[in-house]
């Protein structure tokens, strides 16, 4: 094939095919065998490249990033510094310390205090508070939203956004608890692991997968009970992700959802003896795909 | 009577999850916009859930049942979806959708082939795809780092998924062998 060819397939699969072009590409998909082959393979490229990013690390693509930017040797001046920051915090830190109390009576240490960063919000009414994009301020407490979107970012890895009216509390870059409001969580790499969403009913621990929770009590329904699988998918012979099934019954059909976590650790979530894993009768929660804001992408709703 | 329905849980998600990245990556490539994929493969799944008991022989059959469904749907998408939707004519895509189901088991075994491809790359290729696969960082952020432009890293990024597809497929003839 030549690689004009491939090109078209390129700028098929990166949306940037001009029409002139879209042309060309039907009519070379409609007569060659190896171009189509070629397409197919291109597709399945896409698709689990695509789903390597969902899966966290499904591929391996080569030295860890620690070697990857070395970091410049530092100079004498360099450690004097860094020894006088490092008296000066300390004795801060020894002389200052204290524990605070949340609005809901959780304990929490001020050195733990919250790195968190405003990163966007959108229509938000929040009469309390002000916020500003770009904020890194956040005290430790209560906050309310009436309605809008409010995305934080808890330390570097961990993506919150809040949609509609909701009340939460910060406990730390790690937790938080959240007493109503329908809240997304996205978990970028390890250093995010184990985010923890308390609600009033139970913990949810976030192992590196994306999803989402609508706190809401729900009236009692006829719905029936929810199912969790986990599967192992083995690339190579190694464990590199989990899929997480879900089968949810109720009276009239039987639906099924799945989505890529990562390995195994989510068996912290209320595992019973026969493998199978119960969520929170009476509570609505949605698995969800895509990161961005404004454009966010539900798969399924579930009891 | 539950204990059969749990049996035929635990058969539908063990076929499944054997078959359902190579169903995933067929229906991509019937689709032009990725955003669409999740969404059909959600409603792949649950036809195949609620139809699981009429399939035959599902040890020999499931995956290109699945892919049976999937075309389906596909054809159904497009007929409903505008036309920027859908760049490929039907016929051309018919072409395709065939040729996929006709090279469904080779392409079942493509991740180990993808894995090999790309130990092959370049080290700065490698690091690119982890930045645009893996990372946390965005390209933009890693373009500003590198002193080079998004629009020169998309266009890397686009050479080296084509570099991987050209691999793949002499990885695959190769073995076939």
């Amino acid at each position: 094939m030549k690689s004009s060819e491939k090109k078209l397939i390129e700028d098929y699969f990166a949306q940037s095919i001009s029409e002139e072009d879209i042309s060309s590409l039907n009519e070379l998909l409609l007569n060659s065998e190896e171009a189509r082959s070629f397409y197919l393979t291109y597709a399945s490229v896409m698709e689990n490249l695509d789903e390597s990013r969902q899966a966290h690390n499904l591929y391996n693509f080569g030295p860890s990033k620690a070697t990857r930017f070395p970091r410049k040797k530092a100079g004498k001046w360099m450690a004097i510094a860094a020894s006088i920051i490092f008296a000066v915090v300390s004795l801060n830190h020894f002389a200052f310390q204290k524990t605070l109390k949340t609005d809901h009576g959780i304990e929490v240490n001020s050195k733990n205090l919250p790195k968190i960063k405003l990163i966007d919000f959108f229509g938000l009414d929040a009469s309390h508070h002000s916020f500003t994009p770009g904020q890194t301020q956040f005290e430790v407490g209560e906050y309310k939203t009436s309605s809008g979107k409010l995305h934080l970012r808890f330390g570097e890895s961990v993506d919150v956004i809040f949609t509609g009216a909701s009340i939460f509390e910060i406990l730390s870059e790690k937790e938080i608890f959240v007493q109503k409001g329908n809240i997304r969580t996205n978990v970028h790499d390890a250093r995010g692991y184990e985010f923890t969403i308390r609600t009033p009913s139970a913990n949810y621990i976030d192992w590196g997968t994306e999803f989402c929770l609508i706190f809401v009590q729900m009236p009692q329904t006829s719905w029936k009970w929810t199912k969790v699988w986990w599967k192992l998918r083995t690339v190579k012979r190694s464990i590199r992700s989990v899929n997480l099934h879900l089968i949810i019954s109720h009276p009239w059909k039987t639906l099924l959802s799945h989505y890529s976590i990562y390995p195994v650790t989510f068996q912290v979530r209320q595992a019973t003896p026969d493998g199978t894993t119960r969520l929170q009768q009476k509570q609505k929660i949605q698995t969800c795909s895509g990161s961005t804001l404004l454009e966010p992408r539900t798969r399924m709703m579930l009891i | 009577m539950k204990s059969d329905r749990n049996l035929k849980n635990t058969k539908f998600l063990a076929y499944y999850t054997e078959h359902e990245p190579a169903v995933r990556a067929y229906v991509r490539g019937g689709l032009y916009n990725h955003h669409d994929v999740a969404d059909l493969m959600q409603k792949v799944a649950i036809i195949a859930w609620n139809k699981f008991d009429q399939l035959k022989d599902p040890e020999e059959n499931f995956g290109k049942w699945m892919m049976v469904i999937a075309r389906y749907e596909i054809m159904s998408f497009r007929r409903k979806a505008e036309k920027i939707d859908v760049p490929l004519c039907d016929k051309v895509m018919q072409k395709i959708l065939d040729q996929g189901a006709k090279e469904y088991d080779t392409r079942k075994e493509l991740c180990y082939a993808l894995q090999a491809c790309i130990q092959k790359l370049k080290a700065g290729e490698r690091e690119l795809l982890d930045v645009a696969y893996n990372s946390s960082t965005s390209i933009k952020d890693f373009a500003k780092k590198t002193n080079k432009t998004t629009q020169s890293l998309y266009q890397k990024l686009n050479r080296i998924r084509t570099a991987l597809t050209s691999c793949i497929q002499l990885q695959m003839k190769t073995e076939s062998l």
